[in-house]
């Protein structure tokens, strides 16, 4: 299968209010896409509907073919905006927890993950920075063999140092067999990341193509041609 | 998985169900030693018959309602299946606190065994009501919760949702409290309390809520105060509830961090 993720006049409605409104989107297998737009352009809403965790108005949405759900569910692993472990819990307790509910979930590549970020695996997850939070996170998500990878602001809360970091982990790590959407402000920072990029403004898909060929084509950075469009 | 996520559920929920057991093992048994005790046993029953509600609803409310929790709706189970393991813990945990009043109920000379069951005309029957009557209770309690969520998710006014809690829960509950009142029809002062263990009031529940119909009838026998009606329209509640939550949280409309 082409795609892994399809939106076929995908439309959300809170109320009144439009959120969605009839985007089409097609995200193909082992591309690393960048969804850029304004705050309220719709961005967590498209993320949290291909994560099963939003129903839609009207439209279609397909994550490798399936409708949301179950079996939908399966095959995404979704990094949320805010905090969504336990604090409770010990790092060692959130693999576990990871490993007890997810079928392709990697213990040993977790493991090895988080020591090689310097985690000790007994540190209780309400006592680490927002930095080693979100590198658990990002280690605890891309251990799992998911066909779609869905990050919902990975690095608004993170030091830039922090955000190099993580980058690279996410480099590191992307499997070629998956895709991953990644919504952000940080255009200039997480730029390199992406192979393509996704401009959505009022829930539409305003402009969608490859990176290096929008600044070939523009000759601006994606940055500049963002503020430009949007 | 589903045992992995009960085995979740248990833990999680484990501290406030082993307080509330503890506290009421110690009275129980301050109760064996000396019956007087028994007055400050039920307050503090009734307490703990009012806090454990509240928790379990507002445990519902945040992963059912608000969606609180993403990391559960992120599991792929289905929502009825994640509400049926919820339901299932808190139904054990309130059974393992109830049981606490066996110690002085079956040991005690002023409790139920010697003063309504050693002399029963069918003793069996009679215990297994006893103990199934508040299992059952136990059961369709979360899920009454459950319905007033799943309707309530059906519309988009915050008002309007928190009066279908209200109306659900309130409706179902005074429904199964008028059900067990008319098996006392005839008695004087029929009344209700909530959490009291008292052999003065025959084990009738509504759901979780723990609303007893009390009589001032002296009766002896523990089976003349069997009223299977009342398993059975807790059962009906159960089951006949929990397909509505089936049908609410599957059905595609249903989304759990919806605004």
């Amino acid at each position: 299968m082409d795609y892994v993720l399809q939106c076929i006049n995908l439309t959300k409605k809170y109320g009144n209010k439009i959120a969605l409104n009839n985007l089409n989107l097609k995200i193909k297998k082992g591309k690393i896409v960048g969804l850029l737009g304004p705050n309220g352009a719709g961005k967590t809403t498209l993320i949290k509907t291909a994560a099963s965790l939003l129903s839609y108005t009207g439209g279609n949405i397909l994550i490798n073919g399936k409708t949301p759900g179950v079996k939908a569910k399966k095959i995404v692993a979704y990094l949320p905006d805010k905090d969504f472990l336990y604090g409770w819990m010990t790092i060692k307790e959130s693999l576990k927890f990871f490993k007890s509910f997810f079928e392709d979930f990697d213990y040993e590549k977790a493991l090895k993950m988080v020591y090689d970020l310097g985690l000790d695996l007994n540190l209780k997850i309400n006592s680490l920075s927002k930095g080693m939070q979100e590198k658990l996170n990002i280690s605890l998500i891309f251990s799992r063999k998911a066909k779609l990878f869905l990050f919902d602001e990975p690095l608004a809360a993170v030091d830039p140092s922090m955000r190099d970091k993580i980058i690279n982990i996410i480099l590191n790590n992307f499997d070629k067999d998956s895709s991953l959407l990644i919504s952000t402000h940080l255009i200039n920072d997480v730029e390199r990341l992406f192979d393509e990029v996704v401009f959505i403004n009022e829930g539409k898909v305003l402009l969608h193509d490859n990176v290096e060929t929008l600044k070939q084509k523009h000759k601006k950075s994606i940055e500049d041609l963002f503020k430009e469009m949007i | 998985m589903i045992l992995n996520l009960f085995k979740f559920e248990i833990k999680k929920h484990f501290v406030i169900f082993g307080i509330f057991t503890l506290i009421q093992m110690i009275l129980s048994t301050a109760v064996l030693v000396n019956y007087d005790y028994m007055s400050i046993c039920f307050m503090i029953s009734s307490i703990t018959w009012i806090v454990i509600p509240i928790y379990i609803f507002i445990d519902l409310y945040n992963e059912f309602y608000k969606g609180k929790e993403v990391i559960t709706h992120m599991i792929p189970i289905k929502t009825s299946t994640k509400f049926l393991v919820k339901s299932v813990t808190f139904s054990l945990g309130l059974m393992i606190i109830w049981s606490t009043c066996l110690i002085y109920e079956l040991f005690s000379l002023n409790g139920i065994y010697y003063s309504k069951i050693i002399d029963s005309s069918n003793p069996k029957v009679g215990v297994i009501y006893f103990i199934l009557a508040r299992f059952i209770g136990f059961i369709s309690g979360p899920i009454i919760i459950g319905i007033a969520l799943a309707l309530s998710k059906l519309v988009k006014s915050k008002i309007l949702s928190t009066a279908i809690i209200v109306i659900t829960i309130t409706v179902t509950t005074v429904g199964l409290y008028l059900v067990m009142k008319s098996n006392l029809a005839g008695q004087e002062n029929i009344g209700w309390a909530i959490g009291t263990t008292s052999q003065q009031a025959f084990k009738q529940y509504a759901g979780m809520v723990s609303m007893l119909v009390t009589s001032d009838k002296d009766i002896t026998d523990i089976a003349q105060t069997i009223y299977w009606n009342n398993v059975i329209f807790n059962v009906l509640v159960a089951v006949l509830g929990y397909r509505i939550v089936s049908l609410i949280f599957n059905s595609r409309k249903y989304e759990v961090l919806g605004k």
